[in-house]
């Protein structure tokens, strides 16, 4: 690393031009502090034992995510008991007044089964 | 028969397409100092909290190195994560008092006030004394700028993505830690003649 060379231009602009003695210090200091490495002493390891940790996280976030939503869906049923069978009376009725081909099923279908893959893929996709 | 050394971007590769975790492990041995001594200036010197963050962040950059797209350097990058790390911590740590008195100590002093015989060197380790005390009164911002652009060599440009903020934000916070500077370092300003 050097000592702001990439500034150059830039901090003119924003120095005042009694400021540059300031200017010389900062570049010391930063001259001073490039030359130094920090030794490992155990860095490394410790970050790779922390890693180590959450990998297996997936293993019972999983199961855990399909049961809370289930859980979460059971939870709505229950609480609202009326309008779920109301609802599910008048979509029974408006589907037995329509006639349907074989094809519009299919394509419902398809359709379900598009939004399902999408939102199980897009819940699982950080997942490593 | 010598290794071919990897650059970044395959290690990188190799950890997002394989969960290679040795080639992680050489990512972290490779930019370690670099992080840990850009939140120890950040950290006004404080190396257990600084050691803390920089493992925190490489442990951010390992979750989400999926997203890393290569607009910028791995290094930049890693100092976003690491310069994040530390505002959330400055944000919790509102209670606790700044350290911005002429009484605190950085870690360094203590192993670095002693042993120097020549005077560049005596001279070299005193400024840095006396710079990290007067880094330590600046505000978090303004001491996040300085240490990009000087330190890290960023542009101010690349400090403006680290920081998250406008390049005229960079410019403004290099500006008043100038002025607070100048006056905290007062004692190294050149004699009028």
């Amino acid at each position: 690393m050097g000592t702001g060379t990439h500034m150059s231009d830039d901090s003119h602009d924003a120095r005042n031009a009694g400021d540059d003695w300031v200017e010389a210090l900062l570049r010391a200091d930063a001259k001073a502090h490039d030359d130094e490495y920090l030794g490992d002493e155990g860095f490394t390891a410790r970050v790779m034992q922390a890693i180590a940790v959450p990998a297996a996280l997936p293993a019972w976030r999983r199961p855990l995510l399909f049961a809370l939503w289930g859980l979460a869906a059971a939870v709505i049923a229950m609480a609202l008991p009326d309008t779920l069978r109301e609802l599910s009376y008048d979509t029974l009725r408006v589907l037995a007044s329509v006639t349907f081909s074989l094809r519009d099923v299919a394509v419902a279908v398809l359709g379900i089964a598009a939004a399902s893959w999408a939102g199980t893929l897009y819940m699982l996709r950080r997942e490593p | 028969m010598a290794q071919v050394e990897l650059s970044d971007a395959q290690l990188i590769a190799r950890v997002v397409v394989h969960d290679d975790r040795h080639a992680f492990s050489e990512l972290v041995r490779r930019h370690q100092s670099a992080v840990r001594a850009m939140l120890r200036r950040l950290a006004a010197g404080n190396h257990a909290l600084a050691d803390d963050l920089a493992q925190e962040t490489f442990l951010l950059a390992y979750r989400n190195l999926r997203n890393f797209r290569q607009e910028a350097k791995f290094s930049t990058w890693l100092y976003r994560i690491a310069t994040n790390a530390f505002f959330a911590h400055a944000r919790k740590r509102t209670e606790e008092p700044r350290r911005d008195d002429a009484n605190a100590v950085p870690d360094d002093e203590a192993s670095n006030g002693e042993a120097h015989g020549e005077a560049d060197h005596a001279r070299a380790a005193s400024l840095r004394i006396d710079m990290e005390r007067a880094l330590g009164v600046l505000s978090d911002a303004e001491r996040a700028a300085i240490v990009q652009c000087y330190h890290n060599d960023l542009s101010h440009e690349e400090a403006a993505y680290v920081l998250g903020c406008p390049v005229g934000t960079v410019k403004t916070h290099i500006l008043r830690a100038k002025q607070k500077l100048k006056t905290r370092l007062g004692a190294w300003a050149p004699e009028r003649t």
